[in-house]
């Protein structure tokens, strides 16, 4: 499988982008329309105006639209979904379609450290109580995380990417990821899953480096 | 034509100083379910109170990057109960005593069914509520794994500590106090309507506790069962073991608590729905319509608890995604009925209705955030976020606080037989409305750049002091509104004008017997033609002619 053209981050803020505009839409409408009401029929009136309690045509017209615009959010979603970056990972209870040329790290999480372990060449790098981990990866290459914990459930958050998944202890979940840029993210991969005393600082840094540096890096560190 | 309008059929007095109050035994067993409503109404605004103060204290430590006042421990802890104690121990109560107190009121009923269980479910309820609490008087503080409880940081290993134990028979003896409230007034609406008071003659707010019930009913069962297990499984025996089980008890959870989240709100849209009416002084618009929406939305509550677990990789995505995004059509017919009740009405901005108002826009706040994280692709970089913090106070307090008190001062003058001040009314309505959107907004923006929820401190580098500190602000600007609440409270025991049977003029038959209401309801029931009763009568006496056409005869 080719890398694909768009990244998770592109299709993400396509579809945000989307949502965002209809949700805008619909607060400013409703809005409006509730602080109009509010002060066009406000009175001190005291009889009781006798108007229509009750339209079946335009009540179910409204569902009718509205049902229409959650088809088309749930259409956009399942695109989403099945888009090539969302597709090359695993998502619910659909496996992830596996790239041959990805970039295999094991993931180990445990409190409230990150280890990262790279299979061919054997590097491994390992947080400590002082100093961050720093998982380095190749630009413009897929990326698979295959994650587990040794005590309880975290998850691996990298707000860059626009993407997380969980990690649970006796059970393996992955991620396939691209990263677009080279260059260092500080402090970049969270822990998104509340798991104790120091969740707050279950943090790792990011170095993505260009995919000939990358090979260099992996191949001293095998040496 | 300005003839006088029909008195409700209610005591001939005007206005009746309140009767002398009730001695500390009759409170505390009476039977009478306006007075165990009363109790637990009081009970939850205390955990309310207490909840509120864990987040100031947390909004505080977050105001300026760096650790200042409180150490990582104590915050756990903190928002721990602050999670616990606002959507366990005050939200379900709360809407449970507003039922209590006012369905068999408006069902013209004298009394509830099987009088002891709501007893007995408020004193499991208190109990259960103080023993969560009593972990802050432990060696190790209170539970500190979060308010959903996540196997395995939530077993003995992990959190050894009797506060975990306590949290866990807490929320079992408190969930099963709301269980026995829920089940009394669900079988009073079954066994005890007036003659007349026909299914679709409810009104919309006896509705809104009928889906309601119904969750209740489907939900509360799994969270006893899941403290149990819970607690079987820190004490006794392994129950979830590692890998597989740790998602069975995310599922187990999320089935009671997903359904939790609507039974907090839904009563409140049936309150917001009448209050609109009655101060539109119009019928509400789409009662069908809006029943049968409530009832899908009862129906779809309980598919929809996976979408907590998108990022699981272990449940069906795109089904729940489906489920949860379906929620808005019901949701829509709601504010449909709102906006269509207010047009061409003749609109009084008292307080309840102001309070209403701001249900209806901050409310759809929530609800329109919802939309996102019912879409997995937003939900992976959003879930467990302060983008999820803000989305969900804005259903819970923009929904459920909002709603709670446009319901509070709508019915406190039938509750005591005065009225709360309109001025300090609509200070607190003000400040609620300002504080609200100054506390939640600046967390969508802190949660989309990475900011993760149950977090103590933050790095200074990532820039987010700023929007934090008008986040704390937006709390600190709650306080002064809660604290003009107790004022107000406090000062309409004595200086509160007298409210009369029916000070607002409204439709349902809880305005039709005196303030407070007799030990037994009603002397004597106004005929039921419609879901507006005092309504129809008004109309009549306004206009015989027209009653024919006008009020419908179902």
């Amino acid at each position: 499988m080719t890398l694909a053209a768009t990244t998770i981050r592109d299709e993400f803020e396509d579809v945000f982008t989307v949502y965002t505009w209809i949700a805008v839409g619909v607060f400013v409408l409703i809005t409006l329309l509730t602080v109009a009401f509010a002060l066009r029929y406000r009175s001190a009136a005291r009889d009781f105006p006798q108007v229509k309690h009750t339209s079946y045509p335009l009540e179910l017209g409204w569902i009718a639209l509205v049902a229409c615009v959650v088809g088309f959010l749930v259409y956009l979603t399942y695109g989403t979904m099945a888009s090539d970056p969302y597709r090359a990972t695993a998502q619910g209870g659909q496996p992830a379609e596996v790239d041959p040329d990805a970039v295999v790290i094991d993931v180990t999480a445990s409190r409230w450290n990150w280890r990262f372990a790279y299979r061919e060449s054997g590097i491994v790098e390992q947080g400590t109580g002082d100093a961050l981990p720093t998982l380095t990866v190749p630009e413009d290459r897929a990326v698979t995380l295959r994650m587990r914990s040794t005590d309880v459930i975290h998850a691996l958050w990298i707000p860059e990417i626009r993407f997380k998944q969980d990690v649970f202890p006796g059970l393996s979940t992955t991620m396939t990821i691209v990263f677009p840029d080279a260059g260092t993210i500080r402090e970049g991969g969270e822990c998104n899953q509340f798991c104790g005393l120091h969740h707050a600082t279950m943090d790792f840094d990011i170095e993505v480096l260009p995919a000939a540096e990358f090979d260099r890096w992996l191949a001293e560190g095998a040496a | 034509m300005r003839a006088p309008t029909v008195p409700p059929p209610a005591p001939a007095a005007p206005a009746q100083p309140p009767p002398a109050r009730a001695s500390f035994v009759e409170r505390l067993a009476s039977t009478d379910h306006k007075r165990v409503g009363a109790m637990t109404l009081v009970t939850a605004l205390g955990f309310f109170f207490a909840g509120g103060l864990l987040a100031l204290l947390m909004r505080t430590e977050l105001a300026r990057s760096g650790l200042q006042i409180v150490d990582l421990e104590t915050y756990n802890q903190a928002f721990t109960m602050h999670g616990t104690s606002m959507i366990l121990l005050f939200a379900p109560p709360a809407v449970m005593a507003v039922g209590m107190y006012f369905v068999p009121l408006q069902i013209g009923a004298a009394d509830i069914v099987w009088p002891r269980l709501p007893l007995l479910g408020y004193w499991l309820y208190l109990g259960g509520g103080l023993t969560a609490w009593s972990g802050f008087l432990t060696e190790n503080g209170a539970a500190d794994f979060a308010w959903f409880a996540f196997l395995p940081l939530s077993d003995a290993s992990s959190s050894p500590w009797v506060g975990a134990d306590l949290w866990v028979i807490g929320v079992a003896l408190s969930q099963l106090g709301v269980l026995l409230m829920g089940s009394s007034i669900m079988a009073t609406i079954v066994r005890r309507r007036a003659p007349g008071m026909t299914l679709m003659r409810m009104p919309l707010f006896t509705w809104s506790m009928v889906a309601t019930l119904l969750m209740v009913l489907v939900a509360w069962p799994v969270v006893l069962a899941a403290m149990v297990l819970l607690f079987i499984d820190r004490n006794l025996a392994d129950v979830f073991t590692v890998g597989g089980g740790s998602v069975t008890y995310q599922n187990l959870f999320w089935f009671f608590a997903h359904p939790l989240v609507y039974v907090i709100f839904f009563p409140l849209v049936g309150a917001v729905g009448e209050i609109i009416a009655t101060f539109s002084r119009k019928r509400f618009f789409g009662f069908k319509v809006t029943v049968l929406s409530q009832l899908t939305f009862a129906a779809l509550s309980t598919s929809v608890w996976s979408h907590h677990m998108f990022t699981t990789q272990s449940v069906d995505n795109r089904f729940f995604s489906l489920t949860s995004t379906m929620i808005a059509v019901p949701a829509g017919v709601e504010y449909f009925a709102f906006l269509a009740t207010m047009w061409r009405g003749r609109i009084r901005l008292a307080t309840p209705m102001l309070f209403a108002l701001g249900f209806v826009i901050l409310f759809l706040i929530g609800g329109l955030s919802g939309v996102f994280v019912a879409s997995p692709p937003l939900d992976y970089h959003v879930h467990d976020t302060y983008v999820v913090i803000a989305h969900f106070h804005y259903t819970l307090f923009g929904g459920t606080v909002f709603g709670l008190f446009a319901a509070i001062y709508y019915w406190y003058p039938k509750i005591t037989g005065r009225r709360l001040g309109e001025a300090l009314g609509r200070w607190q309505c003000g400040l609620m409305f300002v504080g609200a959107l100054l506390t939640f907004v600046p967390m969508f923006f802190l949660g989309y750049a990475g900011m993760a929820r149950q977090i103590a401190d933050y790095e200074a580098f990532r820039g987010w002091d700023t929007l934090n500190t008008i986040a704390t602000i937006g709390a600190y600007t709650l306080l002064v509104a809660f604290v003009l609440f107790i004022v107000n409270v406090l000062r309409s025991r004595r200086l509160g004008a007298l409210a009369g049977a029916d000070p607002w003029e409204g439709q349902s038959l809880e305005w039709a017997t005196s303030s407070p209401p007799p030990r037994h309801n009603f002397d004597h029931l106004p005929p039921i033609r419609s879901y507006a009763p005092l309504l129809d009568l008004r109309i009549e006496g306004e206009d015989p002619q027209r009653t024919a056409g006008g009020a419908p005869a179902r």
